[in-house]
């Protein structure tokens, strides 16, 4: 198909082949049903990443916080200073 | 067994320091691969055109979806009958990596379905079935939170899951138990996949980034899960004021 390969829609003149670019965007009319997959594909999967990675900082700064209210860790901070 | 002696989330931690760091740099070398191929490098089909693509992201998720849901099940299975706090947590942390699955393949499976059936949803056997799979993650998480005491929770949630794992190979074998819409499988077939090499290889990396996506999260969410149980822990120990209950590292009320 023209336009497949992603370095087919650069001209050796430097500025991208637009009508290489929309044929390959358009997937012979199918574009809004691919992209839209794909798109939520991203969007799930990076949102569940980001979700999960904000779960265990918050998770592990509430854990510092309590232990540093822990009896024994505040008598350990006084012999320290 | 190798799994009791990672029943000690201080040196499954240990485990999961290691890996986790793979398991991100896999992910993100197999989507970078897979998706070369899924969009670029692969031919379009003689039939389906270039919607063919989108089965390079409904296939994993629907395989992801009841990966997950198996692993769901059995590691639930083993925090029932062992007591294993980290088998517990893992079964927890695949819950909402499973539903985000089952949801990608239902709403891919939609958009695939629309060009090519004419029709965004069908009441057939294996839509159907997925879409169960899908309100038994949510259920599982529902139960698995509904109660003050995660130990009770997490003894409910086991239970449904290990009645729900009924579903998986209903899912699989739907497609030849009845007559559906939805084709039957080309992949895993007893003789062999019937798709071509050139649309076989992005599936596979594909497959392969969504697996090393799951282990990558996964991990994630333990940690999450094991500093839940330590909050817990001291929390309680404010409450009631006695001795340190627990060694560090050993959530309480996570079995």
């Amino acid at each position: 198909m023209v336009g497949r390969h992603p370095f087919a829609m650069v001209n050796r003149r430097g500025p991208i082949d637009m009508e290489a670019l929309n044929t390959y965007l358009h997937m012979g009319g199918h574009g809004g049903f691919i992209w839209a997959s794909y798109g939520a594909v991203l969007v799930v999967l990076l949102g569940l990443w980001a979700i999960s990675r904000r779960f265990v900082q918050s998770s592990q700064s509430e854990l510092q916080g309590l232990n540093v209210d822990r009896p024994h860790h505040k008598a350990k901070a006084a012999d320290e200073t | 067994m190798i799994f009791h002696k990672y029943a000690n989330p201080t040196r499954f931690l240990k485990l999961a320091n290691a890996v986790q760091p793979w398991a991100g740099g896999a992910t993100v070398l197999f989507f970078a691969v897979g998706l070369y191929f899924a969009l670029f490098s692969s031919p379009s089909d003689y039939q389906q055109g270039e919607t063919v693509r989108i089965m390079y992201v409904h296939v994993p998720a629907a395989w992801m979806a009841m990966f997950c849901y198996t692993a769901m099940a059995v590691a639930a299975a083993v925090g029932l009958i062992w007591k294993h706090p980290v088998a517990d947590l893992a079964a927890r942390s695949t819950a909402p990596i499973g539903a985000c699955f089952t949801f990608l393949a239902l709403f891919t499976g939609a958009l695939w379905g629309k060009p090519m059936w004419g029709t965004w949803w069908v009441w057939d056997a294996r839509l159907t079935s997925v879409l169960i799979l899908f309100f038994l993650y949510l259920g599982y998480m529902a139960l698995a939170n509904a109660f003050d005491d995660p130990a009770r929770g997490s003894k409910a949630s086991s239970i449904l899951a290990l009645v729900g794992v009924v579903n998986v190979p209903i899912i699989k074998f739907s497609v030849d138990w009845w007559n559906t819409l939805h084709q039957p499988a080309s992949v895993l077939k007893m003789d062999g996949p019937a798709i071509h090499s050139s649309m076989l290889v992005p599936l596979i990396l594909m497959a392969l980034a969504f697996k090393a996506y799951y282990i990558w999260v996964l991990l994630i969410r333990i940690r999450g899960e094991i500093n839940g149980g330590k909050i817990r822990a001291l929390r309680l120990r404010q409450v009631h004021g006695g001795p340190p209950p627990v060694r560090d590292g050993e959530p309480q009320g996570a079995n």
